[in-house]
């Protein structure tokens, strides 16, 4: 499979402080190398706060690395011209976790599924607003809800919407930057079906974002975990991760909640007596500091 | 045993018209020493339910019947000041969103302090000791700094730990937890809820918890209960209702996670 | 928004009042009124009577249509002034906002060199330069208040700048400026318009405090502040002289202070203010 982002020594870095003081930079990627190839799905894994998105945002072509360069078959992106620039970003969509942040609320369905048509495949509104109804058809959604406003939709159906407007210039790569972490646990199934269907479909690359090692799991070739700026670790499945034993995908690990009540234990019991706790809870009370 | 917090027939409503009736016939309890969740997706009342025992019903609703007794006495219609007293001493609250929970511009201490004084602790020592014995309770007694730094300065994590802090603080008989780890990560929620069940063990404390999220209410409750649109959808022991679910909605809901929990043994099973 | 606002009595006095002014004061040169520039000394300081029924000012001129055509003045300068700040702030402010860096601070310091002059001494300055006169105290206002609304956009833009929706807007590949003119701008505009409410008021004024120093408007031109200061030699013998603009200054700026007010709770309440600030 013929690479198709490439992602080498990333660095990125956040200044702080104003004009007469300065404060220590914040290093949030630290030489990050990451590759994604046609048609495979990519998981990114780690603690909030580790980097994960912004390297997103490098990958999307929306903030300039500091170091590093990011190739788009092959060629360099920021130093991309204006019509190589659009090709790229023609190609490489995302999906939000902030669904509601992610629309603006003045435009109907259709007008924000209707943008990316517009801008790239320069229809005008009329023609872009039509198209984007069988799209909407085929996240799920209605024809007619191309005429409705976000307010008039579900968080699950908006993010549908998000999903729409990714897909509808057809790229060859979707980020999903913690795109189901903010869904009710039922529309998040539903969500993350919809998504397995489009991947397979379509044959998609894709670079899933999820601080949640479930979400992950059994939806990705390839799984990295991301640790103190840089890619700790990358497997073939969140198993293996698992089995590689770095300390942080350990953490994540320990974390997931249970799939069956624990209480229930504690009940045969006898009163008065702490129960001894699984094991991988015990860990997490005893924890060093966050 | 008598429940320490018991509801029956809750009923909230919209105050402006058209009237909608938001929670139905609610009946749930809460017994000491135990954990008691409420899971439901969003818009299926489950926060209203527990919003509605410290009377903290945001503005534009409105209980319109039921009973609610706490320690055996009614609570429901208790006198205002009453009321105001046992919130943060008897009652304490956990919300979701730590962020919006914190005054800006007060840092960690003032946060402390402000409660201890509203429920009338007085003077510096007695206010120092009851703060670093809160905030060590939940994992912070190696991290002195946390009381002069500001809600900006932590993570989500760290503030919801903090706030969990003061709920603890006076003592509380019954702690509500209305979705209070939806915002964190996977790691500070497990941290958040360890040391939820933790004081709960230790102090025999009530818990009602909301969550949406099945995973939690695995390894949270003794006592589960299901809600959608407003009325009571199932309600029982937590393994009865994973064992043996009868309601529609409760099997979707256990569906989806599990089959959410079946794609990591899958890939296990894989490798 | 609307809705909301129009809830509360005084809200929709206010906003009563201000209709009824500005009718007068558009169809003013059609309501027969005697010329409120004539002089005529014969009937000056004269009482009210059915011909000039506010009576006359020390020059015989009628004080009602010099009130009203005053109005036209003091009210439409204002507008004028209005127009041309949030004209000029929004592209300052949203140039600065979007281009950062270098022309941010630039744009900043020059802000901050307006910003710290007091307002009337700075239009006081203005007018000993530009001269006076209605167009030069239009000018000088406008310089003195254009940096506070070019900061004020330029923060609201720097916190929309990196909100999700103009990121995906980014992705999906709109240019810059469609970026502005769809996304950002109609965010911006409402919190705009508010202040700009809020505002009218006060620069009423500095446009009255102007012109009764004699700085602003030069006589005959009729105009509340003018109106005030040429009364000044009558506040013992006719008061009404004085009372007259003084009141309409008074009930025109606090019905504009009202519906500013009314706007912004709305707006608040519709969340518009959050979703811009956050």
């Amino acid at each position: 499979m013929t690479s198709l982002i490439s992602a080498k020594g990333v660095h990125r870095l956040y200044r702080r402080g104003g004009f007469f003081r300065k404060a220590e930079p914040l290093h949030v990627l630290r030489g990050v190398d990451l590759e994604i190839r046609e048609g495979e799905a990519v998981g990114l894994v780690g603690r909030s706060g580790c980097g994960k998105s912004t390297l997103g945002r490098v990958v999307l072509g929306l903030e300039r690395p500091d170091e590093g360069t990011v190739l788009y078959d092959g060629r360099d992106v920021f130093a991309a011209d204006g019509e190589r620039f659009k090709e790229y970003r023609r190609n490489v969509q995302v999906v939000f976790q902030n669904v509601q942040g992610a629309v603006n609320p003045r435009m109907t369905a259709g007008e924000i599924v209707a943008e990316p048509l517009r801008n790239f495949l320069g229809l005008s509104k009329k023609e872009a607003v039509e198209r984007s109804r069988p799209l909407l058809e085929q996240v799920g959604l209605k024809s007619s809800d191309a005429d409705k406003f976000p307010a008039h939709f579900s968080g699950g159906e908006l993010q549908r919407v998000c999903i729409a407007r990714a897909l509808a210039p057809e790229p060859k790569a979707v980020v999903f930057d913690e795109a189901v972490s903010s869904l009710d646990m039922l529309v998040q199934a539903r969500v993350l079906d919809l998504i397995r269907k489009i991947r397979d479909e379509r044959g998609l690359a894709c670079l899933f974002i999820s601080h949640d090692l479930r979400v992950v799991a059994g939806l990705c070739d390839e799984v990295a975990l991301m640790a103190d700026g840089v890619i700790a670790a990358r497997e073939r499945s969140v198993a293996a991760l698992a089995a590689s034993g770095h300390p942080a995908i350990k953490r994540l690990l320990e974390s997931v909640p249970p799939s069956r009540p624990l209480h229930c234990r504690e009940r045969a019991a006898t009163d008065g007596e702490p129960e001894a706790l699984p094991v991988h809870v015990a860990a997490g009370v005893s924890q060093a500091a966050m | 045993m008598s429940a320490l917090l018991e509801v029956r027939d809750l009923r909230v409503e919209t105050v402006a018209a058209p009237v909608k009736e938001l929670v139905r016939g609610v009946s749930f309890d809460v017994r000491a020493g135990e954990t008691t969740c409420i899971v439901g997706a969003s818009g299926s009342g489950k926060s209203l339910s527990c919003l509605s025992v410290p009377g903290l019903l945001p503005q534009g609703v409105r209980r319109t019947g039921g009973e609610i007794f706490f320690r055996g006495e009614r609570l429901d219609d208790a006198a205002p000041e009453a009321l105001t007293r046992l919130r943060g001493s008897a009652v304490s609250m956990v919300m979701q969103s730590p962020m919006s929970c914190f005054d800006p511009i007060f840092s960690i201490e003032s946060h402390f302090r402000e409660t201890l004084r509203a429920h009338g602790v007085r003077g510096r020592r007695a206010m120092d000791e009851r703060i670093t014995a809160a905030l060590a309770e939940v994992g912070f007694e190696d991290d002195p700094a946390i009381r002069h730094a500001y809600p900006f300065q932590l993570s989500g994590g760290m503030l919801q730990r903090t706030m969990l802090a003061i709920a603890l603080m006076l003592d509380p008989e019954l702690l509500i937890a209305d979705e209070a780890t939806s915002d964190l990560d996977t790691v500070a929620q497990a941290r958040v809820l360890d040391l939820i069940d933790a004081a709960r063990r230790r102090r025999k404390m009530g818990v009602l918890l909301v969550t949406h999220d099945f995973g939690v209410a695995a390894r949270m409750a003794h006592q589960l209960m299901v809600m959608d649109g407003g009325t009571v959808v199932e309600r029982g022991q937590v393994e009865d209702l994973f064992a043996a679910p009868s309601h529609e909605c409760t099997k979707a809901l256990l569906a989806a996670h599990g089959k959410l929990c079946a794609r990591m043994r899958e890939e296990e099973r894989a490798v | 928004m609307m809705r909301g606002m129009l809830g509360k009595g005084i809200v929709r006095l206010s906003l009563a009042l201000l209709l009824i002014v500005g009718a007068l004061a558009l169809s003013a040169p059609w309501l027969g009124l005697p010329d409120p520039e004539e002089v005529n000394l014969a009937e000056k300081l004269a009482a009210p009577s059915a011909q000039h029924l506010l009576g006359t000012d020390h020059l015989g001129r009628d004080v009602l249509s010099r009130l009203i055509f005053g109005s036209r003045v003091s009210i439409g300068s204002v507008f004028a002034i209005l127009l041309l700040i949030v004209g000029f702030s929004t592209f300052a402010g949203s140039l600065a906002g979007f281009a950062g860096g270098a022309v941010d601070s630039a744009l900043m310091r020059i802000c901050d060199i307006f910003l710290t002059f007091p307002t009337l001494i700075l239009a006081m300055f203005f007018v000993g330069v530009l001269g006076t006169g209605l167009t030069n105290v239009i000018l000088a206002i406008f310089l003195t208040h254009w940096a506070w609304y070019a900061r004020i956009v330029r923060g609201i833009v720097l916190s929309l700048k990196s909100r999700e929706f103009v990121l995906a807007a980014r992705v999906a590949g709109t240019s810059r400026f469609r970026l502005v003119v769809r996304h950002i701008l109609p965010s911006l505009a409402p919190q705009v318009l508010v202040l700009a409410t809020l505002d009218i008021g006060h620069m009423m004024l500095h446009v009255a405090g102007l012109s009764f120093l004699g700085l602003g408007v030069q006589p005959p031109l009729p105009e509340w502040g003018v109106m005030i200061g040429d009364a000044r030699q009558f506040i013992w013998t006719q008061p009404q002289l004085l009372l007259y603009p003084g009141l309409a200054i008074f009930v025109v700026v606090m019905a504009f202070n009202l519906l500013g007010d009314a706007m912004r709770d709305a707006l608040d309440r519709s969340g518009m203010l959050e979703e811009a600030v956050k």
